[in-house]
């Protein structure tokens, strides 16, 4: 299943093994999701990384944030994004917007962010990580 | 053959689907799905489960970050990103 995740779920995923987040993450990496991505989302993720709030981690773990990326880089359907039209609240949520612009469509977007108002974006339905796990589980 | 194609005993995939993947290719039966992939992916597969794991235990010896404090990192970012545009 060909899903966009957005940051803040990859992100929880990644520093918790509990919650839905995490099922998430988990399911990218057995390969059971795959997460539509663009060079735009990936590098918001690497530069949410690098930030000292969740390098710490890194350092802990005696890692460095670009060894993940490169793996996710991988894992990801790396894809060059069509321009969305639609209207978002927050501008600079057009890089998720774009992607579900994207033929082939991806199936969901999974996200946090209530700037995300509607249902869904160029036909692809918009839901709450809690509210995927559920459809996961039943798929 | 350029077509997916389901037999009794398997499913015949075209060769052009999996070109550059190299000769030998790893096939794995999860719960939900049979992958087929290149031995490069699977190794990346193993690398980012053994990066979570390592970074989750990072985590909670650290103290994870709320919902709240992620969104503002991710605000951060995309804030310097729109002032740069």
């Amino acid at each position: 299943m060909r899903v966009v995740v957005d940051t803040n779920i990859l992100i929880s995923g990644l520093i918790s093994s509990i919650g839905p987040p995490a099922v998430i993450l988990n399911a990218i990496r057995s390969g059971r999701l795959v997460a539509v991505m663009s060079e735009s989302t990936l590098a918001e993720l690497s530069a949410v990384l690098h930030r000292s709030a969740l390098r710490r981690y890194f350092t802990k773990a005696g890692i460095m944030p670009t060894a993940f990326i490169k793996e996710i880089r991988t894992q990801a359907d790396l894809i060059r994004p069509a321009t969305s039209t639609a209207a978002i609240r927050d501008e600079r949520d057009c890089p998720f917007l774009d992607l579900l612009a994207t033929t082939p469509r991806p199936q969901y977007f999974i996200t946090g962010d209530a700037d995300f108002e509607t249902d869904e974006y160029h036909g692809v339905p918009v839901v709450s990580a809690a509210a995927f796990v559920t459809l996961l589980r039943r798929a | 053959m350029n077509a997916l194609r389901y037999t009794k005993d398997g499913v015949l995939i075209p060769r052009t689907w999996v070109k550059g993947w190299g000769k030998p290719v790893s096939v794995r039966r999860g719960a939900h799905m049979v992958i087929i992939e290149s031995p490069e992916r699977k190794a990346s597969r193993r690398r980012l489960t053994q990066l979570i794991a390592k970074v989750r235990r990072a985590a909670r010896e650290v103290g994870p970050l709320t919902s709240e404090q992620i969104a503002a990192e991710i605000a951060a970012v995309r804030k310097r990103r729109a002032r740069r545009r």
